[in-house]
């Protein structure tokens, strides 16, 4: 053991220069590609609310349909933004435990609503886009592809959320 | 602290931050990403600092706590050397951190603490598990790598 600390200790560090420091206490470059990836989100979102009501008769629809899917949809920008604020957050906690338990609380809610408004988001949009349609077998059949297509990114978001958990509860110096 | 204290101070300490980068990421960029992130972190936390506890031991948690949540993206890379030419101090390095590798994130912050010679009253400030606890988990972590050293 005194070998492996004599090893850390000797550990050669790299350095950076005073100014490089100081631009890191501003920006965020780390997070970036995440908060790209929201605010091309977000606005994909708001551009369709902007334009859907012509583009998909929403004048033809029931005002409670165009109600929800404005709903379900500006919900989504809504936590797509809140999520932008919660990752400039400063973490909270005495000590790492106590980030740790804050933090791992604080992305389960997080999480939930994340898959909760999703799936409201999916079930609005196709009640809005099938309603009053006449079914036939085809129609059907496209009906059943895009519930497919919907349940497979709902799967698939539910493990990203869960691997992120998981994660977190594994560091989190359990059994104390 | 204004800022000029506290990138003085970052300064002087930048080497913990960089072996908790090297410690929990395998590519330099998530290292660079994750340095980044930490700096970030401490700046913002700054006014929840109280100058009664050591700014080093205020900066392990905090840099530790950011390594830990922090998500990695991407995946270690892996590259086919024509030949090691390594110096005896970058293997020492590196065989250092491959027998480290195996311990799960909270075993790699208390060996980190461990290895950065705190006592076990520090490393549980830090950690926020008891003195007793710290002492019980670090010998289970070194018997995990004394474990792996034989295999």
């Amino acid at each position: 053991m005194e070998d492996l600390k004599a090893a850390w200790q000797n550990m050669g560090a790299g350095h950076k220069s005073p100014e490089e420091l100081k631009t890191y206490l501003r920006k965020m470059p780390v997070r970036r590609n995440v908060l790209f990836q929201m605010i091309m989100e977000t606005s994909l979102f708001v551009l369709f609310l902007a334009f859907y009501y012509d583009a998909f008769d929403g004048h033809q629809k029931p005002f409670y349909l165009n109600l929800l899917l404005c709903g379900a949809f500006g919900f989504i920008v809504l936590h797509n933004i809140a999520g932008i604020v919660q990752a400039m957050n400063v973490l909270k906690g005495k000590h790492l435990r106590g980030v740790l338990a804050a933090y791992s609380s604080r992305l389960k809610v997080f999480a939930a609503i994340s898959v909760a408004s999703r799936a409201a988001m999916y079930i609005c949009f196709m009640l809005f886009f099938t309603y009053a349609v006449e079914m036939n077998t085809f129609k059907v059949w496209v009906l059943i592809g895009a519930a497919l297509v919907f349940l497979g990114q709902m799967v698939w978001l539910v493990r990203i959320w869960l691997k992120r958990i998981a994660v977190i509860d594994g560091a989190r110096f359990a059994g104390e | 602290m204004d800022e000029r204290q506290f990138l003085q101070l970052l300064a002087e300490h930048e080497g913990i931050i960089f072996k908790i980068c090297r410690l929990y990421r395998d590519v330099p960029e998530d290292r660079e990403d994750l340095f980044q992130e930490i700096v970030y972190q401490l700046w913002k936390s700054l006014p929840g600092y109280e100058a009664r506890s050591k700014f080093s031991t205020w900066l392990y948690k905090i840099a530790l706590s950011t390594a830990l949540v922090h998500f990695r993206r991407r995946r270690p890379a892996i590259v086919y050397m024509p030949a090691l030419p390594e110096v005896p101090s970058q293997a020492e390095e590196n065989r250092l951190l491959e027998l480290l590798a195996p311990l799960d994130a909270a075993e790699k912050a208390l060996m980190a603490l461990y290895l950065e010679d705190l006592s076990y009253a520090e490393i549980a400030e830090i950690t926020g598990i008891t003195e007793n606890n710290v002492g019980v988990r670090l010998n289970r972590v070194r018997a995990k790598i004394k474990k792996h050293v034989k295999s």
